[in-house]
């Protein structure tokens, strides 16, 4: 059962009097509990359509459907919201709330969606636990290593029980030994918990783990390679 | 919205040198502000209470005539003054009362002449009424020369190069017409706190200037206390209400400049706090803008995880009150401890005491401040808080998640 299905994706950009195409005419599904990544060069329009199938960008034309509801459809805080409800974040700079810590990092999107107390507390536990980081919770990101701080965002994004994951560059910020550490958590919540994962990445490790890799030029998917385990 | 609160309070210290100078210019704002307003306040009812003290008293009385043409003949009638003195010492709202006749004339000496007003007192009744004879800088009040003393005013004294113990000539008019020139002697020198009225009034025996004038016990004015300056419109109007050919007027119609200054102080006030609060938000609107901007990354984050608007705006304008009203407390309590301070000990301004003098005000200021403006200036602070943030939260609110998020 496909959790995303963009038809017909299209972005132009316009610079002046030209117009970029950033996304021209993209089509696919994504099905539930794949571990994907896309890839491609600089300008291919791998960003562009993982903040599309975000929900962070609007295409110019075609639809994104995101279990059977048209997103493209959805305006200002409705967006938000649907952000919120089904989709989780993994940025390229971690991008954690400094002023709190781990667990209060984990637990915020919780506590956006007004989940009660005991849940969030009982949850942001376990998830910081799974990625390995039982014993820092208390701590700040700056008391942090740039492994650790993008754990925690990878348990963030989990938090809330999304539809599936948008990891943008997850690693390239990171160190070999942390990026394995990472991949090796994102593989083990795929294939335990069946959490969907899709990563826009140049990196070799991330496409050498990925079981689908879906390659862009152009705007323009030109293949996707489905692996087997 | 308690975690909004709770990120927003902890934002605030993030970045603690930016803060922290904001927090000092709250701080010394609403001090110097404060303090500006009280120490003129201060000065203002130090002068109020002077002028009433020394010249203006809470009302006076004249007929109607002198009023209209201050000559030696328009005095009070005789049989109105009996009836007068009868209503003010019925009437239990006034303290004291003082009788004098007055002349225009002329102090000379070997250094010059000036014209002045002769104001004849009874020196013991006088002192119920009015402070100069607390005032003297030199000599004594009209008790111990027995012929002709007279007190007359620093500024005069120094034009006329005079002292306590030196002569004068005055020179004046009499009832009939008569001109007469006499010899005083000057017993005392007073500083009212006004050099105007210092140069122009001199103080004589009221039975001394009768007695020349050749009028018996005329009478032009009659200044009063009451016990309060509160009640001194309504002694007025009961004055007024029994008698047709004298007019009792209050201190604000007596020196208008004094009413004026009391209604213009108010307006003073806001525009002072105005001013102060005017800055310090354009200091605030910086300061929050900077944030917003070096947070471009975060707030795009807030954005796409599902933080409303509605949200990051709160979380925004949270921040700009606690980053100024964090500091109104500590600003409130520093001019709190200062002017309580220089209230009971005063400002000592002896360098500038000669402008100080020739404005009416004296040296010594005591600052003083309603606890009302303290809640007023508390009440803009936050309304300059709330406005203040209303910029830069819509600036954050315009933030294309996508973009801020891969902001460098």
């Amino acid at each position: 059962m496909s959790v995303i299905k963009t038809i017909d994706l299209t972005k132009v950009y316009k610079q002046g009097d030209y117009e970029i195409h950033a996304l021209d005419g993209v089509s696919v599904e994504i099905e539930n509990g794949e571990f994907t990544a896309v890839v491609g060069p600089s300008g291919s329009g791998k960003t562009t359509l993982l903040n599309a199938i975000g929900g962070l960008d609007e295409p110019t034309s075609g639809s994104v459907f995101v279990n059977n509801e048209d997103i493209t459809q959805l305006k200002g805080n409705q967006l938000i919201d649907f952000r919120m409800k089904h989709i989780g974040f993994v940025f390229q700079a971690y991008n954690l709330i400094p002023v709190l810590t781990a667990k209060e990092n984990v637990g915020f999107v919780m506590l956006l969606q007004g989940t009660p107390e005991a849940e969030r507390d009982a949850r942001t536990t376990e998830l910081l636990e799974a990625v390995g980081l039982g014993d820092i919770m208390k701590k700040r990101p700056n008391q942090m290593s740039g492994g650790q701080q993008q754990r925690v965002a990878v348990a963030r994004a989990l938090a809330p029980k999304p539809a599936y994951i948008l990891a943008d560059e997850p690693t390239a910020n990171l160190d070999s030994k942390s990026t394995e550490n990472l991949l090796d958590i994102m593989a083990r919540l795929n294939k335990e918990e069946g959490i969907t994962f899709i990563f826009s990445t140049h990196d070799q490790r991330v496409i050498d783990r990925a079981r689908r890799v879906i390659t862009m030029e152009d705007g323009k998917i030109i293949s996707d390679e489905r692996r087997g385990e | 919205m308690k975690t909004i609160i709770k990120i927003a309070w902890r934002n605030v210290w993030r970045n603690k040198l930016r803060s922290g100078v904001v927090f000092a210019s709250v701080v010394m704002g609403i001090w110097a502000g404060l303090f500006v307003v009280s120490l003129s306040i201060g000065m203002m009812d130090q002068s109020k209470r002077s002028t009433i003290e020394t010249q203006v008293s809470h009302l006076k009385i004249h007929a109607k005539s002198y009023i209209k043409d201050e000559k030696l003949v328009n005095d009070i009638n005789p049989e109105t003054l009996v009836e007068l003195r009868k209503l003010l010492a019925d009437e239990k709202r006034i303290k004291s009362t003082t009788e004098r006749t007055i002349v225009d004339g002329t102090v000379t000496t070997a250094h010059g002449f000036k014209n002045v007003k002769i104001v004849g007192v009874d020196p013991l009744v006088e002192k119920t009424v009015t402070t100069i004879y607390d005032r003297l800088d030199t000599g004594t009040y009209l008790n111990k020369v027995k012929n002709n003393p007279i007190i007359i005013g620093r500024s005069l004294a120094d034009d006329l190069k005079l002292d306590a113990g030196k002569s004068v000539n005055l020179s004046f008019i009499t009832a009939d017409t008569t001109s007469v020139s006499i010899g005083f002697k000057t017993e005392g020198v007073y500083s009212s706190g006004n050099g105007g009225f210092d140069k122009g009034i001199v103080f004589v025996k009221q039975d001394d200037l009768n007695d020349l004038l050749m009028t018996e016990s005329a009478v032009h004015e009659i200044a009063i206390m009451c016990n309060t300056i509160e009640d001194a419109g309504a002694v007025v109007d009961a004055i007024n209400a029994e008698f047709t050919d004298i007019e009792a007027r209050p201190w604000n119609v007596v020196s208008p400049e004094l009413g004026y200054t009391d209604e213009m102080m108010g307006t003073s006030i806001m525009i002072i706090l105005s001013i102060i609060i005017f800055a310090l938000t354009f200091g605030i609107v910086n300061t929050m803008l900077m944030a917003v901007l070096e947070r471009k990354r975060e707030l795009g984050m807030l954005l796409c995880v599902g933080m409303n608007k509605r949200k990051v705006f709160t979380m925004i304008m949270f921040e700009t009150v606690f980053l100024s009203l964090a500091a109104a407390p500590i600003g409130l309590l520093l001019s709190w401890g200062t002017i309580s301070y220089f209230g009971a000990y005063g400002i000592n301004l002896m360098n500038v005491e000669d402008a100080m003098y020739q404005f009416g005000y004296d040296p010594m200021v005591y600052t003083k401040l309603d606890a009302s403006v303290y809640g007023i200036i508390t009440l803009m602070i936050m309304i300059a808080a709330s406005i203040s943030s209303i910029y830069p939260a819509r600036k954050a609110l315009k933030y294309n998640p996508a973009e801020a998020v891969r902001a460098i």
